[in-house]
């Protein structure tokens, strides 16, 4: 027992290449009410662990399950992230966001559950470590391996078929805020074979990338984030700009936002779509 | 020449009948003081007589048409009314308050036309307040700030001009010079109403007087015949002593009643 | 009082100058003479774009907007004789927010493009009706009853904000009351021109009687002012202008209160003579921080429009309460 808690923490230090996670508890080698509170970790953790092990998962994760791998979360149970559901619950291990709060580890360390956190992936190598984290966590490191080893492989692939003339692309969604440079979306673009023109803004902090810059940068193509919330939101009002819409027509791509925001294996399929659809656009750059 | 006639006109408020039957009738030349006790209904009547509230009985008509069938703006060309203790909400000149005055003539859009600016250096002057004209109307002394607002009633040359309690705060000889004005102005040809408090002036410069109690018109005629100690006995409660009513040298008196305890 | 036509020149001279800034000022400089060379031989480019599709319209909106703001604001002022009113304070311009709130909020401006300002003015009619019917006898008392009118407003905005369907909904509608006239397009300028200039014409019929009632309402009615309809016709006015303004902008305060107090030192308290200046002040207010906002160096984020206009504004409520509580008794 021991030597597995301690192989986990070594597994889970030597993975993070950082001191392990603060834990209020002793890990478990193979939890059996694991209870996540953050998005992303739910989706790994459902497609790791049969739903009997799984305490609960976080009411925004539903969307996406019914996307990735639908019907995934039937009968599981949902959490809205409060403290007293730890109390409730009683897992004996809970995966939460870095921003957990100290009432919630205070409760979590009196029902005897550790809790790490998890991070939030920039890169398709924080992909593999994060999945490779919680795999170790879970006690199924070898699906965790294999879900690492399809993500290779499809990067592999697109490897194999980079376009010989990188294409331009701004994730242009809401004008106020572009990933760049250190981004998991700058990775799949890059991945897909295409440049990302936020990343080359020579002030990362600088604040928007409004349609005046985006009229100046002349990328081939705009990705547009589609979160599966279909609610309606403003960002459909931003890119509907007359301007914006006749200049890149037939140049927009869409992207599920959540495969940009939580790092997953499936990630890579972002990167393949965007790849097969950048391959589609037109000849030739954008004109007036 | 124009004649107003109120016939059985009533107020109500609240179950109670703050004006109550009052009928009479007054034309150009008359100068009407219109008297009686603190609560006898002479504001709301007066509002009445104006077109300004509706009686809730009777009606009052203006050259036998009905003041409800008069259109707003026409009433007031020939009809001007200034309320208690009237102000200048802005501190607009002396000039432009006076100005106001003949709102009812203008256009929807526009400055004064050019013909009335001269209305207006007369109505000033009429009332001895041309050095003023520049002056923020929010900065003038009582008798001034009375004085400009008679000029602003006067600009329009209404036939009928109503004032409630127009000598109001104003020093002995800002009131006698605005009730000598008003009482002009009727001989002159216009019918001048006027509610006022101080019933030696009004015993003076008034041609008929109307007195009012308790919401009813207990007495109305020329202000010599009606103006008797008796009646002020009856509708002021006190024991008054009138001398010479409507002559230049009336004089009313008012002594305690020895039987009432103070 | 300054001499009327150097007034009008000077007044004149500053709007063109707004508007010139405000066509000029971007993230991208505009070459002029690329410019000057597409009026005469238009073909696209890339600056001509820029101004006609996004400058023009933003500089468009700001003239209606601004001058709305300040014809609302000197209506407001003399139909209640009072120094403090403007739109904001008598509820209209939450009602108008909640009206577009709403109209987002449920997808209507997705399927019906008009439902943003109809929605807006909408709202801003209810709480006009509202403070209005509640405030019936005297100043004081409608003003209040525009604090408790925009109270209620502001509950329905929490509400929406508190059951926003995932946090970036919540988000958006955060910086949306904010306000802002960035990338705005010529399909909203169309959208709610019509209803701003009937507004105006609504503002404008109220000349005569907000003078009138200089001498309070008791004369005023006397001199054959329909009281009630200036009522009307001024809250009518101020729910469709501000109503389809706030539409398009969101939340912009204060304008309305400060453009008249600017204009009336130099042509006086007469409540006519100071509707058009209000309206053309409001309109260089509103451009000048326009570009500010489009100027200021931030770190992150823009300093959005409602909140430039907050910031300035607030102070000068203050010294306008200190300078009224010096002046009366």
């Amino acid at each position: 027992m021991a030597m597995a808690v301690t192989l986990v923490a070594g597994v889970t230090v030597a993975a993070s290449g950082r001191p392990a996670q603060r834990v209020a508890a002793a890990l478990p080698a193979k939890p059996q009410r694991i209870m996540s509170t953050n998005m992303c970790s739910d989706l790994l953790l459902l497609m790791l662990v049969p739903k009997e092990r799984i305490a609960s998962v976080t009411y925004l994760a539903h969307d996406a399950v019914e996307v990735l791998m639908p019907g995934a979360d039937d009968g599981v149970p949902v959490n809205r992230g409060a403290a007293e559901e730890v109390v409730q619950q009683q897992p004996d291990l809970i995966l939460a966001s870095p921003w957990s709060t100290p009432v919630m580890r205070r409760l979590a360390a009196k029902v005897g559950a550790p809790v790490v956190e998890i991070d939030s992936a920039n890169s398709f190598a924080d992909i593999r470590r994060i999945t490779r984290q919680i795999g170790a966590l879970v006690g199924e490191p070898e699906r965790a391996e294999a879900l690492v080893a399809g993500m290779d492989r499809k990067l592999a692939q697109l490897e194999r078929q980079r376009p010989a003339r990188p294409i331009e692309v701004v994730a242009w969604s809401a004008g106020d805020f572009v990933p760049g440079a250190g981004t998991l979306t700058d990775d799949i673009i890059r991945a897909a074979g295409a440049v990302n023109l936020a990343a080359q803004l020579p002030d990362e902090s600088s604040s928007s990338f409004g349609i005046e810059e985006l009229l100046v940068a002349r990328p081939d193509s705009i990705m547009r984030g589609q979160t599966d919330y279909s609610e309606p939101s403003l960002q459909d009002a931003m890119s509907e700009h007359p301007v914006v819409r006749t200049a890149f027509k037939g140049r927009r791509i869409t992207y599920p936002v959540f495969l940009h925001t939580c790092g997953l294996p499936q990630s890579a399929d972002s990167a393949v779509q965007l790849h097969d659809a950048l391959a589609k656009l037109p000849e030739g750059g954008v004109a007036w | 020449m124009s004649r107003i006639e109120a016939k059985a006109v009533s107020v109500r408020r609240g179950g109670r009948a703050i004006v109550d039957g009052v009928t009479m009738q007054m034309e150009s030349g008359q100068f009407v003081g219109l008297i009686g006790p603190n609560g006898a209904g002479k504001s709301t009547l007066m509002s009445v007589l104006a077109g300004l509230l509706r009686a809730d009985a009777g009606s009052v008509a203006l050259d036998g048409v009905p003041l409800s069938r008069l259109h707003r703006r026409a009433l007031a060309q020939v009809r001007a009314y200034l309320p208690q203790s009237p102000r200048a909400e802005w501190p607009v000149s002396v000039e432009r308050l006076v100005a106001l005055g003949l709102t009812p003539q203008l256009p929807a859009f526009g400055g004064l036309p050019g013909e009335m600016q001269a209305s207006v250096a007369a109505a000033l002057e009429m009332v001895d307040m041309t050095d003023h004209h520049d002056q923020p109307a929010t900065t003038l002394s009582g008798g001034e700030l009375a004085r400009a607002m008679l000029a602003r009633a006067l600009v329009g040359d209404p036939a009928i001009v109503m004032a409630d309690e127009p000598l109001a705060g104003l020093d002995p000889r800002h009131a006698l010079d605005g009730v000598d004005r008003l009482r002009k102005l009727a001989l002159a040809g216009k019918l001048v109403i006027a509610s006022m408090h101080e019933l030696t002036l009004a015993a003076r410069y008034t041609t008929r007087v109307a007195v009012m109690h308790e919401g009813r018109l207990v007495a109305f005629g020329p202000t010599a015949r009606t103006l008797t100690s008796a009646l002020l006995h009856e509708v002021f409660e006190v024991n008054a002593c009138v001398t010479g009513a409507g002559t230049p040298a009336a004089m009313v008196d008012f002594v305690p009643s020895s039987s009432k305890p103070l | 009082m300054v001499g009327k036509v150097a007034l009008r020149a000077l007044v004149s001279a500053l709007l063109l100058a707004c508007i010139l800034l405000s066509l000029g000022t971007g993230r991208v400089w505009l070459d002029p003479a690329v410019l000057f060379g597409a009026i005469f031989e238009p073909k696209p480019s890339l600056p001509w774009l820029i101004l006609s599709e996004l400058r023009i319209p933003r500089t468009i909106l700001g003239l209606l907007v601004g001058a709305s703001l300040g014809l609302s604001g000197a209506v407001l002022q003399g139909l209640l004789r009072n120094p403090l009113a403007e739109p904001g304070l008598l509820g209209v311009s939450a009602g108008a927010a909640l009206g577009a709130v709403i109209a987002i909020y449920f997808g209507l401006s997705a399927t019906f493009a008009l439902a943003t300002p109809v929605l807006g003015i909408a709202g801003a009619m209810m709480a006009a009706a509202l403070t209005l019917s509640i405030g019936r006898g005297g100043t004081l008392t409608m003003i209040l009853a525009g604090a408790a009118v925009s109270g209620l407003m502001g509950a329905g905005l929490s509400l929406a904000l508190n059951f926003a369907p995932n946090p970036s909904a919540a988000y958006e509608i955060t910086i949306w009351l904010l306000g802002s006239l960035e990338n705005r397009d010529w399909g909203q300028v169309l959208l709610v021109a019509p209803f701003i200039l009937i507004g105006w014409l609504c503002l404008a019929l109220t000349v005569r009687d907000i003078d009138a009632l200089t001498l309070g309402e008791a004369q005023a009615e006397s001199l054959g002012v329909n009281i009630a309809r200036t009522r009307w016709l001024a809250l009518a006015g101020t729910a469709l202008a501000v109503g389809a303004a706030t539409a398009v902008t969101g939340s912009v305060g204060f304008i309305g209160l400060i453009a008249p107090h600017l204009v009336r030192p130099f042509v006086g308290h007469q409540p006519s003579r100071v509707l058009l200046p209000s309206a053309l002040f409001g309109a260089i207010l509103l451009l000048f921080a326009d570009v500010a906002t489009r100027v200021i160096p931030t770190a992150g984020q823009e300093v959005r429009l409602g909140v430039l206009t907050s910031i300035v504004g607030a102070p000068f409520f203050f010294w306008l309460v200190l300078k009224l509580r010096r002046m009366s008794p």
